[in-house]
């Protein structure tokens, strides 16, 4: 229909207008909204009262009314700038934060192998009785193939870094060798040819599948590289497929460059004899995937029988060590050292960001009461024109959304800066991050559930209106009076979460620094250097002497050593030895770590002999086999003897045959927190070792020149033999920095959630103690005129701050000792209820609230009692 | 509140009225209606029902133009401006109309010796 030639909507929305502006002035002049209403309608006669009443009555379509509500909310929040930017900005930080630390998790916790059905695949993992990681054997995984009846299939691998000379040049690739039914298990279908089948594991054929990555990079994605021959060390081996893009094998953050059946090892391993069908070795990792109707925790149970029956069968002495436990864990995610490393740093961090977007909110709902609270009237008028109370709800969530919208967007932004600089801070490595549909997916959610958090508050706010007192001039701000209003408990809120984050911080940073207060017990000062010798053929201790002797002439060095381990970087158990006069018990760790050095290595590295001798030159080939302990293998094994002279082997019907001949000072070995493992060091010439590390001892520390210093060490160690790569050259602080990376970004990260926390909060009660003091300057002008001095009234503006802030304490002190437990096993000599942390994140908010309260309470004393009384 | 003496507007005099009451700037129609009431002392009555199809018949004859924009609390309303020709037309109306006050009137207030002589 249209009426005067414009349109229906057109039309009624200019009719909607005029009735709104005459029901405000009837309501100015006095009526009650009914009346108002009613003589509104009255004003344009009666037939088109009738008219209007059928059109409200008639229900807008949905996407109408939403779209109304989007154009009014849009044009009011076009209205307070300042309010806006405000709540956006607060929200786009909270949200980025958020979407940042959910990208992390996601990519290191939740991202799954792209392969069939990867929630029904589980790691069937190996445990030694102490409970480390361990592999399993050829024989004990068929063993358990064939009788396993909670897996549909169940498959074996291993990983194995391999040379492969490609003609020009040769190049360190990483091989995995699979059992035949991998990637059926997987359901991963060829790209091109075809994968390794079980016949081809049985027969041990000589062949490979590509990776997609490493198709395109060696052999351009061409098709002629199916049939060619990789060639390995001493072994060729014919490729038959390409696995499909994105499938990069089951260890997540370290690709394989191709496949092998497990039946080819025995050919692969040049002299190394074959570890196929034996007990003896292990060596591969199993996965496997759960029947339909099983569940992880059911193969578990069906997993101790077969525990027991494989124990049965091993030989007496490693029962000690080897199976102490096989373990069901999921498998969907594939294997990651990652994720070890960082799972329950992450864990932690989503929880205290998760806990800044909650205070973000509080903070907004507070604004937003505020400004709900100036808008009563509008409401009020709303109500009084027949709007439905849903639909003013309705609108102010729609308004939220509109704002929650405007700060995702700018949240994703700012995520992907966080991301970035949080990869860069933490030095994390082998990690792929990106902004991807899950994180998405992720933020609209957490956003939403954000909107409809605060925009609720304002809302409930609004279905206590009462038209009629509000309209008349009467209210006194109903609500924000009230004892428990919402922004009062939101304030609370905010205290007491803001008390979490801020002890949460400051667990994490005195972990960080008690932890880099530790003395490694070697010089950090000296640099190391990480060599890649996989290419140098022929003797490493040659390789090894040849080094040192080319680096003892750069100028500046004092001193150089070589070690096969580094810090941080020692796989080096070795089990069980076997001591003279020495009777372990029953279910003692008989492993110890192990360390070939050369000669110079505890001099230059400051380690001191504490007894007997360090290891001389005379220490090689053909002399007496000699090794160093270090304290805590001392202590362990000889309660105060002194341990020089005594004899041991590596294996207990070995003859004990090599001789202790010092004792060094405990220096650390893998990383900073866990105490000196019993560590046996012994010469590398008489070991025959390779200097995978090298440590060189400088004789100066200033910057300029320890920058030539680097390049005349990189050329030394080069001109050596030009097949070494240089892994990397750095201080040993480096390296014990590395080690710190997860408590760096947890305590670093923590701590601007806490700074963020804290201002939220501060302005969150800066906002309702200010206006609390312009409802109240009336109250005040009476009190000053009657004589109350400027403390009464500073005391009952700070009163209210106190209170407030008191109560949301005691509840922060609450939940921060439940967060304690929940990251004990992050901190690191600090108690997870230490109470001097818990006291000055107590005093730090006991500060921020006085800050808060001073400016309105000084506001309030200024307040002068005429004008106020004259105005209010 | 209404006077009780309030007066219905004369047939053909509302189009006058609103051209009058848009003469110095824009304003949308429930403006309209409080200003003609406000200017006359609250005596003329204006039917808000009669305003919108007024307000039409100015546009159709392109004596005021309308457009839609933002009320001062902050709802959207149809704002109507004279156009040049409306001003004209105005200008001409309230000549027209104060020659025929002034007729009506004298109609109205002759006497009957003047009438006789």
């Amino acid at each position: 229909m249209k009426w005067f030639g414009r349109g229906d909507r057109d039309y009624r929305e200019e009719l909607d207008a005029h009735l709104e502006m005459e029901v405000r002035e009837n309501l100015d002049r006095g009526m009650s909204p009914h009346e108002a209403r009613q003589a509104a309608l009255r004003t344009f006669g009666n037939a088109l009262a009738v008219r209007q009443q059928l059109a409200e009555a008639r229900p807008l379509h949905f996407w109408q009314t939403l779209s109304q509500d989007v154009r009014y909310g849009a044009r009011l929040l076009k209205r307070s700038p300042g309010l806006t930017a405000t709540i956006v900005f607060t929200l786009a930080l909270a949200i980025g934060a958020n979407a940042a630390i959910f990208s992390l998790v996601e990519a290191v916790l939740l991202r799954m192998l792209p392969v069939r059905e990867p929630h029904s695949l589980v790691i069937v993992r190996a445990l030694s009785r102490q409970g480390a990681r361990d592999s399993f054997s050829h024989t004990d995984y068929e063993w358990l193939r064939d009788h396993s009846r909670a897996f549909s299939a169940i498959s074996a691998s291993a990983v194995w870094k391999m040379t492969l000379d490609a003609g020009d040049h040769k190049e360190r690739v990483t091989a995995e060798l699979v059992s035949g039914n991998y990637f059926a298990l997987l359901g991963v279908e060829p790209a091109a040819g075809r994968m390794i089948t079980v016949d081809d594991d049985h027969h041990g054929r000589l062949i490979a599948v590509l990776s997609h990555a490493f198709w395109q990079r060696s052999f351009a994605g061409r098709d002629d590289a199916l049939g060619r021959n990789l060639r390995l060390d001493g072994a060729s081996l014919t490729i038959v497929g390409v696995a499909p893009p994105g499938f990069e094998g089951e260890f997540a953050g370290s690709p394989s460059d191709f496949w092998i059946p497990l039946g080819a090892q025995p050919a692969l391993s040049a002299g190394g004899g074959s570890t196929l069908h034996t007990r003896n070795v292990s060596w591969l990792d199993v996965m496997a995937r759960l029947r339909p109707g099983v569940t992880a925790a059911q193969a578990q149970a069906g997993m101790q029988p077969l525990l027991e029956s494989l124990r049965a069968d091993l030989r007496v002495d490693s029962q000690n060590d080897y199976l102490g436990a096989i373990t069901i864990e999921p498998g969907g995610g594939g294997l990651s050292g990652l994720r070890d490393y960082y799972a329950q740093p992450l864990r932690l961090l989503m929880a205290l960001v998760a806990v800044v977007l909650l205070i973000a909110c509080a903070n907004v709902a507070n604004l937003l009461v505020a400004q709900s609270a100036a808008r009563r009237r509008e409401f009020a008028v709303r109500l009084a024109i027949g709007a439905g109370r849903a639909r003013v709800v309705r609108q102010l969530l729609t308004e939220s959304f509109l704002l929650v919208a405007m700060a995702s967007v700018a949240g994703l932004a700012l995520a992907d800066g966080i991301v970035r600089m949080l990869l860069a801070v933490s030095a994390v490595q082998g990690l792929e991050v990106h902004l991807n549909r899950s994180v998405l997916a992720f933020t609209v959610a957490i956003s939403s559930a954000a909107a409809v958090t605060f925009g609720l508050a304002p809302a409930l706010q609004c279905n206590r209106i009462d038209p009629w007192p509000t309209l008349k001039g009467r209210t006194t701000g109903a609500g924000t009076g009230a004892r428990f209003s919402p922004s009062r408990l939101l304030v609370v809120m905010q205290t007491a979460l803001s008390l979490v984050l801020v002890i949460a911080s400051g667990l994490l940073l005195r972990t960080l620094l008690n932890l880099k207060a530790i003395d490694p017990g070697f010089d950090e000062q000296v640099l190391e250097a990480n060599l890649d010798t996989s290419l140098v053929s022929g003797n490493g201790v040659a390789l090894g002497t040849a080094l040192l002797e080319r680096l003892s002439t750069v100028p500046g060095v004092e001193r150089a050593s070589f070690s096969q381990f580094g810090f941080g970087r020692g796989a080096s158990r070795i089990c069980c030895i076997s001591l003279e006069g020495y009777v372990p018990h029953a279910n003692e760790d008989k492993s110890v770590r192990i360390q070939p050095v050369s000669a110079e290595y505890f001099r230059s590295l400051s380690i001191p002999v504490i007894a007997g001798r360090p290891f001389a030159d005379t220490d090689r080939n053909r002399a007496p086999r000699v090794a160093i302990i270090n304290e805590t293998m001392a202590r362990h094994y000889f309660r105060g003897a002194d341990p020089v002279g005594k004899r041991f082997a590596w294996w207990h019907t070995a003859p004990k045959d090599i001789e202790i001949v010092g004792v060094v000072k405990d220096a650390k070995y893998d990383n900073l927190r866990q105490d000196s493992p019993r560590l046996v060091y012994l010469p590398a010439l008489q070991q025959g070792s390779g200097p995978n590390f090298v440590q060189i001892r400088a004789k100066t520390h200033s910057e300029r020149q320890v920058a030539t210093l680097f390049q005349n060490l990189r050329s030394a160690i080069r001109a050596v033999h030009p097949g070494i790569r240089i892994v990397s050259l750095e201080p040993l602080s480096a390296a014990v920095n590395r080690t710190l990376a997860p408590e760096r970004l947890v305590s670093w990260l923590s701590m601007g959630f806490g700074i963020v926390a804290i201002l939220l909060t501060s302005v969150g009660l800066y906002g309702i103690l200010a206006y609390n003091v312009v409802r109240k300057t009336k109250e005040f002008g009476i009190r000053m005129a009657l004589g109350a001095g400027r403390l009464t009234i500073v005391r009952m503006v700070m009163t209210e701050a106190v209170l407030l802030v008191g109560i949301g304490l005691i509840f922060g002190l609450a939940a921060a000792v439940s967060f304690g437990n929940l990251a004990a096993k992050l901190l690191f000599g600090v108690q997870p209820r230490d109470t001097m942390t818990f006291a000055s994140a107590t005093l730090i908010l006991v500060l921020v609230a006085i800050a808060a309260g001073y400016i309105p309470a000084r506001r309030a004393t200024r307040v002068e009692p005429a004008t106020a009384l004259r105005n209010g | 509140m209404p006077k009780a003496n309030r007066v219905p507007l004369l047939p053909g005099t509302l189009e006058m009225l609103v051209l009058q009451s848009l003469l110095f700037g824009s304003r949308h129609g429930h403006g309209i209606a409080t200003t003609i009431q406000r200017t006359s002392d609250e005596l003329l009555l204006v039917d808000h029902g009669s305003l919108y199809p007024a307000l039409q018949r100015l546009e159709r004859a392109g004596l005021i133009a309308s457009a839609w924009g933002i009320s001062d609390n902050n709802r959207r309303a149809r704002f109507y401006k004279l156009t040049r020709a409306g001003r004209k037309k105005l200008v001409a109306e309230t000549g027209k109309w104060e020659q025929l006050v002034r007729a009506v009137k004298g109609v109205l207030q002759a006497r009957p010796e003047e009438e006789q002589a």
